[in-house]
């Protein structure tokens, strides 16, 4: 295999099931390394669910604006 | 059982502190990966990707990739079950969270959104995440 080809989902969903969380903790160490994402950072979690429930509300309209 | 995070899960998850219920949900999923199946719908992958940064979200599509998710798509959700949820007084965002959930078959969702949290005619268990760790026993779950 060639080292530089990018690992695609269709490869990794093959791995062992082992071997894919080994790679799951691997993200969540990441994440944790890497600290509060710009959107979220000092928000509530209440807050948090608002901004998404405006993002939902958004796409409910965008959906329902493009029906024929 | 199976079961459906709801998005602000898995943004607060990987978007904010490690030590929050969220994000200690998706920890304890990696370490008891057999128990449930997760479930996700495009809407909260779409959800997600709106609201953090793209390494965020590319880290939380890997994570479902981790656990082999395939997103359920809007089309293969009843539109019957949108209106039934939304004649019970959910609007219409979170009436598609609740069709993908009784579609699916899931047991439970897991919301911080409190639309869901004491509202009857759902197929579903609403639950925080902190309580569906309780159930576990897992609330002082480790990192």
């Amino acid at each position: 295999m060639n080292d530089a080809r990018p690992e695609l989902a269709v490869d990794l969903r093959k791995l062992p099931l082992e071997e894919r969380m080994r790679r799951a903790r691997a993200i969540l160490d990441r994440v944790a390394a890497r600290g509060p994402d710009p959107n979220v950072r000092g928000k509530t979690m209440d807050e948090i669910v608002q901004m998404v429930k405006r993002t939902r509300e958004e796409m409910a309209k965008e959906k329902l604006a493009s029906r024929p | 059982m199976r079961l459906v995070l709801d998005s602000n899960e898995y943004i607060a998850g990987f978007g904010d502190r490690p030590d929050i219920p969220p994000a200690r949900l998706l920890a304890h999923f990696v370490e008891h990966p057999a128990e449930h199946q997760i479930i996700v719908s495009r809407t909260i992958v779409e959800e997600v990707r709106r609201n953090l940064i793209p390494d965020g979200f590319k880290d939380f599509w890997s994570f479902l990739v981790s656990f082999d998710i395939s997103p359920v798509e809007d089309w293969e959700i009843p539109s019957a079950l949108h209106a039934k949820y939304q004649a019970v007084g959910l609007k219409p965002g979170d009436a598609a969270i609740a069709a993908c959930a009784e579609a699916v078959g899931a047991g439970i969702v897991i919301t911080e959104n409190r639309d869901f949290h004491g509202r009857s005619g759902l197929s579903f268990r609403p639950l925080r995440a902190e309580q569906f760790l309780k159930e576990q026993g897992a609330a002082d779950h480790p990192l």
